[in-house]
């Protein structure tokens, strides 16, 4: 995959001009203080080399990397298992916002006459509901090393940033139940209870961005001061 | 184990660049190069920089001065010892593979 040092020719030069393009936007994404310290040199290099998607994808896994891992971040904290956690933990965590639209998109009033035609609608919103509960817990496991690391650190400012997500999702559910309170209670609120799923539902996009927010700030915080990388 | 301790899935290209730098100091560009001669495959720039990162907080690199943007690295004391035990472990671990496979 490296530079044969060949000239490139037509179609061929402009797929790899899109690509080393779009690597060298890539490097953005990495912390401030890495790129001070490597961007110059990225470049040097992603100029040099021959732009694929195969490097695009690297370097996409290298920014995360270095986000969770930022420059000052030093050993026997388990890092690598924390981002392991925090891998699945966004991919558990978008499961179940694809969940959560896929479960609106069913709430029309015909899915009893989908049901009762036997197209299968009704499996497919009991399968749904299951897989929001199984992409549910995935996430609280996956949370879990997270959570744990911070609270053995002891920092108080640490934990005060990992309870941002807890009172978000306490805030969430309160809302769910409001909205199954609301389906409960009123067959005329059918407009004003979808409305709020839908708020509910931004709500949680906005909440998941907030929370990788305090989940950065957590993990600044609990870095240990010995072994730091200086530069 | 000692210097490869939780490097996760930085293990192996941190290995191929210690070696890589036990010849003579390279910047990133060769070293991307050399890394997949020896081992066999390409290695994107974001593993090779993670890497460099690693390795240059454990003491096991150095990066050299530059007039330009290609900033070269070389091996410290440290780096060249660790490479030295890993390979062991490695030849150690192939002769007895070896034995046991019948090769």
């Amino acid at each position: 995959m490296s530079n044969s040092g060949g000239p490139l020719r037509g179609a061929d030069r402009r797929t790899d001009g899109f690509w080393r393009r779009l690597a060298i936007e890539l490097v953005r994404l990495y912390p401030v203080a890495w790129r001070k310290r490597y961007a110059d040199e990225m470049y040097a290099l992603l100029e040099s080399a021959e732009g694929t998607p195969g490097r695009c994808w690297d370097l996409l896994r290298g920014a995360l990397d270095a986000q969770l891992h930022p420059p000052g971040f030093g050993e026997g904290f388990h890092m690598e298992q924390l981002t392991r956690s925090a891998g699945w933990l966004l991919f558990a965590f978008a499961g179940f916002i694809a969940a959560g639209f896929a479960y609106s998109g069913m709430m029309d009033d015909n899915l009893r006459q989908w049901a009762a035609s036997g197209s299968g609608a009704l499996l497919a919103y009991h399968l749904i509901q299951a897989g929001a509960a199984v992409f549910a817990v995935a996430a609280a496991a996956a949370a879990w090393p997270i959570v744990a690391s911070g609270v053995r650190s002891g920092d108080r400012a640490a934990l005060a940033w990992l309870a941002v997500p807890l009172a978000l999702a306490i805030a969430f559910a309160a809302g769910v139940a409001a909205l199954v309170w609301i389906a409960r209670t009123n067959a005329d609120a059918a407009v004003a209870g979808r409305g709020l799923f839908v708020a509910l539902q931004l709500y949680l996009l906005a909440g998941t961005l907030f929370s990788a927010h305090a989940a950065r700030r957590f993990l600044q915080r609990t870095r240990p001061a010995a072994g730091v990388i200086t530069k | 184990m000692g210097a490869f301790e939780e490097l996760g899935r930085f293990t192996n290209p941190s290995l191929l660049i210690l070696v890589s730098l036990a010849g003579d100091p390279k910047h990133g560009y060769t070293l991307m190069e050399d890394v997949e001669r020896l081992g066999g495959a390409p290695i994107g720039p974001g593993t090779l920089y993670g890497a460099l990162a690693r390795l240059e907080a454990r003491g096991l690199i150095e990066a050299l001065p530059s007039d330009d943007r290609r900033r070269p690295y070389k091996l410290t004391a440290a780096g060249a010892e660790a490479a030295r035990t890993q390979v062991q472990s490695l030849q150690r671990f192939v002769r007895l593979a070896a034995e046991r496979v019948g090769v």
